[in-house]
């Protein structure tokens, strides 16, 4: 009878460890070495059941810390990823105002009212290239700025970097 | 990092020869904790390095046996906590270190 009680102790451990992962197969193996130094056959199956426990408890630990790793890693791309998309969204609308700006005032100008000689003038170019962005990426970002934060900052990185790439333009070619 | 009684008690094992390895069975008969008790203790420990762990080398033929000891963190862990609280019985009865 304790013959087998041991045996079952040894079964039941060996079994616990070829079905461990890897992590814990070293702490099954030591338990069970410590086991046959345990006198009694009633107490190694007891020492049995404690590794058993242990060793659960041990890989549930180590299953939950890696799930609790795997999403915050999945939670970091995913913020990096909507920063990213939230910022090239907003550089493209600034980059599509921009231009339709440009093309508008000078062109649609000549073109409907030729006489006016919009073109020409100086400060046509000022509006067309920094008044009327500016203030369209001012009015959006403050649209936005509620629900789509990422986009209205993106955007109005892009005004700050406009009007400073106007002003050194400017003091520069005068 | 609050500790339970059960590990202060091992942490009070391992601090009264802090040079010597021990056996996870004798560890269990001078701390009085069952497998399944201090078995998760000592996995904590060494997961936070505060345990190392090494198998014992003998005869060949034999299979070894693991032993334990303090890390020097683990020396200064422990020096701090138990010598804190010697008797650790202020201390709540929690399952095992938590942080």
């Amino acid at each position: 009878m304790t013959k087998g009680l041991r045996k079952l102790a040894v079964a039941l451990l060996g079994a616990v460890i070829r079905h461990t992962p890897a992590g814990g197969r070293g702490w099954g193996r030591a338990m069970l070495r410590e086991m046959e130094c345990i006198p009694t056959d009633w107490a190694a199956l007891r020492w049995a059941f404690g590794g058993t426990s242990a060793i659960f408890r041990h890989s549930l630990e180590r299953a939950w810390r890696d799930e609790r790793s795997n999403h915050s890693t999945d939670g970091l791309l995913k913020a990096v990823g909507k920063l990213l998309g939230g910022l090239t969204l907003a550089v493209a609308f600034c980059v599509g105002v921009l231009a339709a700006c440009i093309l508008s005032i000078t062109r649609l100008s000549t073109f409907l009212v030729p006489e006016w000689h919009l073109a020409q003038m100086p400060w046509v170019g000022c509006v067309s290239v920094l008044g009327m962005p500016e203030t369209i990426f001012f009015i959006v970002a403050a649209l936005l700025w509620r629900k789509r934060k990422i986009v209205s900052a993106g955007i109005l990185a892009c005004a700050v970097t406009l009007a400073t790439h106007f002003f050194l333009y400017v003091s520069a070619h005068g | 990092m609050r500790i339970s009684r059960q590990t202060h008690r091992v942490l009070e094992i391992f601090l009264h020869a802090p040079n010597t390895w021990r056996y996870g069975y004798d560890v269990s008969q001078e701390t009085g904790l069952k497998s399944g008790t201090l078995y998760p203790i000592l996995m904590r420990l060494a997961d936070r390095k505060l345990l190392e762990a090494t198998w014992e080398s003998c005869a060949p033929g034999t299979p070894p046996r693991h032993l334990y000891r303090l890390t020097p963190a683990g020396l200064s862990f422990a020096r701090e906590h138990v010598l804190a609280s010697p008797t650790g019985s202020s201390r709540p009865a929690l399952s095992g270190a938590k942080s």
